[in-house]
């Protein structure tokens, strides 16, 4: 287990590395050099501009400025926000526990609802209630995640007024509010954006964890626990479910990159002041080195949740750690 | 390569794979099988309707899309005259709908279809090539599946700065073709080891010819299925980009901008947010069923998975 541990990390560090690359292709192959507004500037004369390209280590030869570039990644040293004038690590220090609470509470509900609703569809397969369930899980599956996200607002916020439309706390009241007070503040404002990422990840959740319980339902473990006399319920619900988690473990690992873009407009459309809310703002201010840390953090959270998911699916079956 | 044609008459044989393989199942074939289905039958009708819509937009238009209608009058629900409602420049809602789909389709088909070609070459190669090489070339393709695409492409969009219809598309198609990679890697892996690749190759053919006249054209069905998943996603991607204010540069109508147009006044003209969304989310639907049942026709032992 350590030995696999131990490789899965290496292989996480040698893609990080080469994300890290693939950023500074990208800057150095944009039209123009890189921080051109801030260089094309027409207050600055020639001789500052060549002081700010000697500063920023743009008259080095591209080979020193890569090293220099992946050295400072490594430092986790990610630049300072040209809008904020502010580190990049400051600022996504802020917005990443906000995401991280965003994305745990809709991974949590999704899988939750999605491993319930492909069970019950699975234990009365080709049911008309299963057929049903089928269509809805298809159809929220294909749904843009900004445009739930809109039509819930429009709905539970806008029409209803049974959430806030916007924010993570109340923008007065929170701070005059007991700690539990406080921690249901947050809750309702946490609601919809939550539920919106849910809704779309439980569907996907629900049919595969239908179609792996009808994978493992003709096994011989399963036969035995009916002979046993086990009710159709249990047999699902306690002997087949165990063994059919496996692929929705690794479905975590496989959805997290949509999960995280998905995050970026359920942010932007609920001003939740999380990472993805600071790229989208980051970008309208034309703040590069800020979207740019976005990317490669959230790549970062890519690559150790694929980590954490072989690691659990590893757990679950024996058979994958010596793979 | 004076012996090349030998190998091209002793052209391999004509069932190789019925799993996999597009050359042996006519288009007509395709169509009949994804029929059969109810759900095939509904997508296929839907995406027909909806291709003939966008083609005879400027017949089918009411309106003239780019045009206010009563400046000064705002926005105004659907009604008799306007089904749609109009926007908050009194422009007709199912006009600018109409002209919007032939945006949001072209980009869409032109993204998957490069994201496609793309991946199907590169993916070829690598798993053709084998050995190092293709480790080397798929260790790419894992780093570049660990950045979520939006961000890549806001990343991009970022450093480059507004771009036109063209170059968004060009943007779209080639941080889309990752995951088409992948798994036409996997086919001309497999395909390496299989006779009629071998024969070939012992006969003498040249890497390239073996490369293009026997794997590329047997990698093709399941990139077909990737294809059509692609444009889906793309039709999303591109409305979402347009929302958030950096994909197809307005006035341009399309699906995304016509929502971002009511995003300010989205709690008094929900019309602007609610029928893109439901085009949007058909043209998804119905995408998806027919990949869907694509898949299934490309592979009869699947024919009756859900």
């Amino acid at each position: 287990m350590i030995a696999f541990l131990f490789r899965r990390l290496l292989q996480g560090v040698a893609i990080l590395v080469t994300v890290a690359t693939v950023t500074f292709v990208l800057i150095h192959a944009a039209p123009g050099e890189p921080f051109a507004g801030q260089l094309d500037d027409v207050r600055f004369t020639p001789a500052q501009q060549a002081e700010l390209r000697r500063q920023r280590g743009l008259d080095q030869p591209l080979a020193t400025q890569y090293v220099r570039y992946m050295g400072r990644l490594a430092r986790g040293d990610l630049d300072v926000s040209l809008a904020q004038q502010r580190p990049v690590r400051t600022i996504l220090a802020e917005a990443l526990p906000r995401t991280l609470l965003l994305m745990s509470a809709a991974l949590f509900g999704g899988f939750a609802l999605g491993i319930l609703v492909g069970a019950l569809q699975a234990a009365r397969a080709g049911s008309w209630a299963d057929r049903v369930a089928g269509r809805i899980t298809v159809a929220l599956a294909a749904l843009p995640d900004f445009w739930l996200a809109l039509t819930l607002l429009l709905l539970f916020s806008v029409r209803l007024r049974w959430f806030p439309v916007s924010g993570m706390v109340d923008p007065t009241m929170h701070e005059y509010l007991s700690p539990l007070g406080r921690l249901r503040d947050v809750a309702w404002h946490l609601a919809l954006p939550a539920t919106t990422m849910a809704l779309i990840f439980a569907a996907v959740v629900a049919r595969y964890q239908r179609q792996a319980l009808l994978d493992v339902l003709p096994d011989d473990f399963v036969r035995s626990a009916r002979a046993k006399g086990v009710s159709e319920r249990g047999v699902v619900l306690r002997h087949a479910l165990r063994n059919a988690l496996l692929p929705t473990i690794t479905l975590f690992g496989m959805a997290l990159p949509a999960l995280v873009g998905g995050s970026l407009f359920v942010e932007f459309i609920f001003a939740w002041p999380g990472m993805g809310r600071a790229a989208v703002e980051a970008l309208s201010a034309r703040d590069y080195p800020v979207v740019l840390g976005t990317t490669l953090v959230s790549s970062a959270l890519v690559v150790v949740g694929s980590i954490v998911a072989d690691l659990l699916a590893a757990a679950a079956d024996p058979r994958l750690r010596r793979g | 390569m004076a012996d090349t044609p030998v190998v091209a008459s002793l052209a391999i044989p004509a069932l190789p794979t019925p799993a996999s393989s597009l050359s042996s199942t006519p288009f007509s074939r395709l169509l009949h099988l994804m029929w059969r289905e109810r759900s095939g039958r509904w997508a296929l009708l839907f995406l027909a309707l909806l291709v003939a819509a966008a083609l005879a937009a400027p017949w089918l238009a009411p309106f003239d899309p780019a045009r206010p209608l009563d400046p000064g009058a705002g926005a105004a629900g659907p009604s008799l005259s306007h089904w749609f409602g109009t926007d908050l420049t009194s422009r007709d809602v199912l006009s600018r709908m109409l002209y919007g789909s032939r945006v949001s389709l072209a980009v869409a088909a032109l993204a998957a279809l490069l994201a496609s070609i793309v991946g199907l070459l590169y993916g070829g190669v690598a798993g053709f090539a084998g050995g190092r090489t293709d480790g080397a070339m798929m260790r790419l393709i894992d780093a570049l599946l660990a950045i979520p695409r939006i961000l890549l492409l806001l990343t991009v969009l970022a450093l480059w700065g507004t771009v036109n219809v063209r170059a968004l598309i060009l943007l779209i198609g080639l941080t889309g073709w990752f995951s088409v990679a992948r798994l036409a890697r996997a086919e001309a892996s497999a395909l390496r080891e299989r006779e009629f690749v071998l024969a070939a190759r012992a006969l003498g053919a040249a890497p390239w010819r073996v490369f293009v006249r026997y794997v590329l054209p047997h990698a093709t069905g399941p990139v077909l299925v990737a294809a059509t998943i692609a444009i889906g996603q793309v039709v999303v991607l591109e409305a979402g980009l347009s929302y958030l204010g950096y994909g197809v540069p307005q006035p341009t109508p399309t699906w995304g901008n016509i929502i971002r147009d009511g995003r300010e006044t989205i709690a008094s003209t929900w019309w602007l947010t609610v029928f893109p969304g439901l085009a949007l989310v058909g043209t998804a639907l119905a995408v998806n069923t027919v990949a869907d049942r694509l898949r299934a026709a490309l592979n009869p032992r699947q024919l009756h998975a859900p």
